[in-house]
């Protein structure tokens, strides 16, 4: 078997930004100052224990900021859902939980929460005589019950596309709901 | 393969979600229609906003001062709407105005 090495590199993407680019730069400037350490330990056996000692507990500090910091918004993992060839494999990646889907149900329906209304209709929608005025709390109960309704459909389809999802689920990377498709038999294949 | 067809093939799957309300005025505010199933309400002064075109209107009553957004997918479909010769079309395509000045889209 060989390996073509232009194609492999063409799939190969670094992405040296935000944090990562910082932590990069920490942990080379670190390095840098350990190689100058060990290198005069002859010279100076006490300064490069106590400079061994510093860098160590400055990757430690550097590697938990970058590990149990708080992500910022343009490092969220970018949601997508992707479809590749005709094998049928697609895979819905930077979901991780039920919470994304409802969003992704919600972005997808364009639903978006509904103003108090003013008044109910005991009649025709026509006739203003027929326009029953609501109080601020009766129209924040009648708001709270269709959001509720709406929470409850959103869910219910949420839960619909992960069943979807987890009876044709791939091994796949942590985030990615990997998919597989039903692939067609080729029409014109000789039997 | 575009990441538009890769979008809706996995889209496929999931279907649209429109929540009935029923009964309702909504006065002089935002309302934005994708979502939801109005039957028998009324709008009067309200900004109706839609983007998906995801809604049904149903014997509603649009009243005066009422303005219509369109805005992503849905302003497409406007736009190449406003190519249509409206005095012969298809009375199909228009939305259904009811005796009772009501309207219903769907």
């Amino acid at each position: 078997m060989s390996v073509d090495l232009s194609k492999l590199f063409q799939n190969i993407e670094i992405k040296l930004r935000g944090r990562t680019a910082l932590v990069a730069c920490g942990f080379a400037t670190l390095a840098v100052m350990f190689w100058l350490v060990l290198r005069d330990y002859a010279a100076h056996p006490l300064l490069s224990v106590t400079g061994t000692i510093i860098i160590l507990t400055a990757f430690i500090v550097i590697l938990l900021a970058a590990t149990l910091g708080k992500i910022r918004p343009d490092e969220a993992l970018p949601k997508s859902a992707m479809h590749v060839g005709p094998v049928g494999i697609f895979f819905a990646s930077g979901m991780t939980s039920q919470e994304e889907l409802m969003q992704l149900v919600r972005e997808w329906n364009g639903i978006k929460e509904l103003p108090p209304p003013a008044a109910r209709v005991d009649g025709s929608a026509t006739q203003e005589k027929d326009y029953k005025p609501l109080s601020g709390t009766e129209a924040d109960a009648l708001i709270a019950d269709i959001n509720q309704r709406v929470q409850a459909a959103v869910v219910q389809e949420a839960q619909k596309l992960l069943v979807q999802i987890q009876s044709k689920q791939l091994p796949a990377k942590q985030g990615q709901f990997q998919i597989e498709g039903k692939a067609e038999p080729p029409e014109d294949k000789p039997r | 393969m575009s990441s538009d067809l890769a979008l809706s093939t996995f889209m496929q799957y999931l279907t649209r979600v429109q929540v009935p309300i029923q009964n309702v005025v909504f006065k002089e505010k935002k309302v934005h229609l994708d979502g939801y199933t109005f039957q028998n309400c009324a709008f009067v002064g309200c900004h109706l906003d839609t983007s998906v075109g995801n809604f049904v209107l149903e014997g509603c009553y649009i009243g005066p001062g009422t303005v219509l957004h369109f805005s992503a997918d849905a302003l497409k479909v406007v736009k190449l709407a406003t190519l249509i010769d409206w005095n012969k079309i298809d009375p199909q395509l228009k939305a259904e105005r009811h005796p009772d000045t009501s309207v219903t889209i769907k």
